[in-house]
């Protein structure tokens, strides 16, 4: 009788280890699946990060570039005001419009027709230019 | 070993939500052109103001006309080519911002979900 108590003791703790690594596995395999999951996740979570910054360095690039050349257009804008200021420092309209009136109407009339087609040209919707592309 | 496994805290779960944020402007249209009328400027001064006078009248029939000292036509001038620099500004801070949200970053080459 007490080998028979012996005997089921053995098979009882023999079956317990074998339950307990039998869950084991699956719970290792359970955890194995989940990290590998995660790992996942995170690759493509990094992935995206890693692309987003790339992107944003070059949206600070351009955005530089975008203002060293707002910054020269800008300035080619106030061309032809700085032109008309030198022409009017170089001659004495009055003095001309005593002595030449004639050549001094005609001057005026060409700037004139050259001012309003530039600002046609300025304001044409379908015209790609910028500031001092033509003139 | 059974109580070593049972204890152990189940792994967490990582959760990810990349989410790409587009900007959404639209380009507008641009403001009609100007509409410019040509105008005539006549240059009168006292060399020529009887001749001026005979032909404008000739010419419009009445003889009634706007006056502007050279000094007003200088700074008329000036102000016109100051109005024209603002058009021409505004308009590169438009194109400025244009070129900018065009450089708006696309989805190209970001994983999604």
């Amino acid at each position: 009788m007490l080998k028979v108590y012996i005997f089921l003791l053995i098979m009882g703790i023999m079956g317990g280890v074998g339950y307990g690594g039998y869950m084991y596995y699956i719970d290792t395999q359970e955890r194995l699946g989940v990290l590998r999951e995660n790992n996942a996740k995170l690759v493509v979570a990094n992935d995206a990060k890693d692309a987003t910054i790339k992107q944003m360095l070059e949206t600070q690039n351009k955005a530089a570039e975008l203002n060293q050349a707002l910054t020269v257009r800008l300035q080619k804008s106030e061309e032809y005001s700085d032109g008309l200021r030198s022409k009017f420092a170089k001659i004495n309209i009055l003095r001309m419009a005593l002595d030449e009136p004639y050549i001094l109407e005609g001057k005026i009339n060409n700037a004139v027709t050259r001012l309003l087609d530039g600002l046609r040209d300025d304001t044409d919707p379908n015209a790609d230019g910028v500031s001092g592309s033509e003139e | 070993m059974l109580t070593g496994c049972l204890g152990r805290k189940s792994e967490p779960i990582v959760v990810t939500q990349p989410q790409i944020i587009q900007q959404n402007v639209p380009i507008q249209a641009r403001p009609k052109q100007l509409q410019l009328t040509d105008v005539r400027w006549y240059v009168v001064s006292e060399t020529n103001l009887d001749e001026f006078l005979a032909n404008f009248k000739e010419e419009e029939g009445l003889l009634a006309f706007m006056a502007i000292s050279a000094q007003g036509y200088e700074n008329l001038a000036m102000t016109i080519a100051d109005m024209r620099r603002y058009i021409l500004q505004q308009k590169d801070i438009i194109l400025y911002y244009e070129q900018a949200l065009d450089n708006a970053p696309d989805d190209e080459g970001l994983p999604q979900e």
